[in-house]
């Protein structure tokens, strides 16, 4: 479908207001579900991109935030179809104001159709498991950029095991200190090196 | 130029370490980053326990934005960080005056450092200096450098001059405080293509290069693979690379004309790693320096300050003894 084509397009190219433009045009003649996929095809293609180093952090960030204005258009729509989503909690830890990997993942996941809560950052352990418990995530996604706060990402794993809960949550680490050597250390269930292997690992869960 | 590499040449292992000498002198990271006496006290734990062959100041991104005028968070035992950015658009740069590296903020305590450092170490004394992208980047936020790389480049050329202004003038006054080299962090940059790392890093980078009298190392974390060949060109006399780089194509790349100082991981490998780990680290890496006096073994970036110490002791015994150098 042409319109859907062209609204990843302009999403690629991080045009925000011809993209909300096209999406009102569409929105109610196109099911939500086929948009999302636009957003998703958009944001996975630019992800092979990405990896192939053929764009960078700066594109996919202009790109992200044609996401996160689109979405409130999508939020009523997605509500009325009774769409069932699958809740994230994410956050970079507390000590760190870091965001913009952060940020991109939460998009990510949003366009591949997730429920994120994105708590911010300089985010404590007790804000990520409160928040889980209550919007019912079983997923926690936890970011650092610092030597000096990475060992928050050890902390909270410790306290779900102290709180017998270990077993009710999937922890993913990421940031640029932190590696999949890290994440066995403090007992994380994955380190995801960017929004795009964080997606494809979280779509390959049951 | 040669006189330089001769310099460099002798620097066979130069870890980037500062943060851990916040632990050996049972002292706070904030009081080290307030208060030179206790910085170089911590610096000077370092140098006694290690001999090395360099010493950096402590790392600290938020001297330069701080003096710029940011407003920073200053916990006791993390990095400090920026607050509040001080300039959301190209109106805020108005406002924006260049800063007196002897008056403002706490350009002056690094300065003190450095002339201590000068003075009490006899090893190569280097100084850290933020980078022009990273420096704009604490200054507007990097989400809006960022983004500014692809939508307001009139603005980013803005201040990435009054950045680069900035540093040169940090740079000169530390060269003047006894700093035998300045080694500029580039961290934000290190995300950018290498046509908007030409852009918006290289070109401010020659000029610092070519502005201050001592010799530049240039730093950047992470996998700048793809960024090296803009790296060589920005006149800076050595460069720092971290561990996902590969070393062996770097020196390909460089072919002798630069020092190249790198690159074991400090997290997993010498902060909290084994001492197999180390030996795994070094494998290669040491080879490569017998057949390359101009790499420089080292960490990938500074090392955490809660380092296992005996973790490092055994990466400087066991370089040297690999090297065939006795201390």
């Amino acid at each position: 479908m042409k319109e859907l084509s062209d609204l990843a397009e302009l999403i690629k190219q991080g045009e925000v207001a011809e993209s909300i433009e096209t999406v009102k045009k569409i929105i109610d003649e196109i099911a939500v579900e086929q948009i999302i996929g636009a957003m998703t095809a958009a944001m996975r293609e630019l992800g092979e991109q990405f990896e192939k180093k053929e764009v960078f952090i700066p594109e996919l960030l202009v790109a992200s935030d044609v996401i996160t204005e689109l979405m409130p258009l999508l939020e009523p729509y997605i509500l009325k179809r009774n769409m069932q989503r699958k809740n994230v909690v994410i956050g970079t830890v507390e000590g760190d104001i870091h965001e913009i990997g952060k940020n991109i993942v939460s998009i990510v996941l949003k366009a591949e159709g997730y429920n994120v809560i994105d708590l911010g950052t300089d985010v404590g352990i007790g804000q990520f498991l409160a928040a889980a418990s209550e919007q019912g995530a079983s997923i926690i996604g936890l970011s650092t950029l610092m030597t000096t706060t990475m060992h928050v990402q050890q902390d909270l794993i410790a306290e779900l095991v102290e709180r017998g809960e270990r077993d009710g949550y999937f922890v993913i680490i990421g940031g640029a200190p932190v590696s999949s050597r890290w994440a066995d250390r403090i007992g994380a269930d994955a380190y995801c090196a960017d929004a795009f292997s964080t997606a494809a690992l979280l779509n390959s869960l049951p | 130029m040669t006189g330089m590499n001769e310099i460099w040449r002798k620097l066979r292992i130069a870890p980037l370490m500062g943060l851990p000498g916040v632990g050996l002198s049972g002292t706070s990271l904030k009081q080290n980053l307030e208060n030179a006496d206790v910085q170089f006290a911590s610096l000077k734990m370092l140098y006694d326990r290690f001999a090395p062959e360099a010493m950096f100041t402590m790392m600290d991104l938020s001297v330069e934005a701080q003096a710029c005028g940011a407003q920073l968070s200053r916990p006791e035992t993390r990095a400090f960080s920026v607050k509040r950015h001080p300039v959301g658009s190209s109106e805020d740069l108005k406002d924006l005056r260049d800063p007196d590296p002897r008056a403002d903020g706490r350009m002056p305590l690094v300065l003190s450092v450095a002339q201590a450092m000068s003075e009490g170490f006899d090893c190569l004394s280097a100084a850290y200096v933020a980078g022009p992208f990273t420096l704009a980047s604490l200054l507007t936020g990097a989400g809006n450098a960022l983004r500014s790389v692809i939508r307001d480049q009139e603005f980013l050329r803005q201040l990435l001059q009054y950045c680069t202004r900035a540093i040169i003038r940090y740079s000169q006054a530390l060269a003047e405080h006894g700093a035998d080299a300045v080694c500029i962090l580039e961290p934000t940059a290190g995300i950018l293509s290498p046509g908007q790392f030409e852009k918006n890093s290289a070109v401010y980078l020659k000029e610092i290069a070519a502005a201050v009298a001592v010799p530049s190392i240039l730093h950047i974390c992470g996998d700048t693979n793809v960024l090296i060949p803009n790296m060589l060109e920005t006149n800076c006399s050595a460069i720092s690379v971290d561990w996902q780089v590969d070393m062996k194509q770097v020196l390909q790349q460089v072919r002798g004309r630069i020092q190249v100082f790198g690159n074991i991981d400090p997290v997993n490998v010498v902060a909290y790693g084994s001492v197999e780990d180390i030996d795994g680290a070094l494998l290669e890496l040491v080879s490569l320096a017998r057949d390359n006096d101009n790499l420089t073994i080292s960490t990938g970036c500074d090392l955490p300050l809660d380092t296992n110490m005996e973790n490092l002791s055994y990466l400087f015994r066991e370089s040297r003894r690999l090297l065939g150098q006795s201390r």
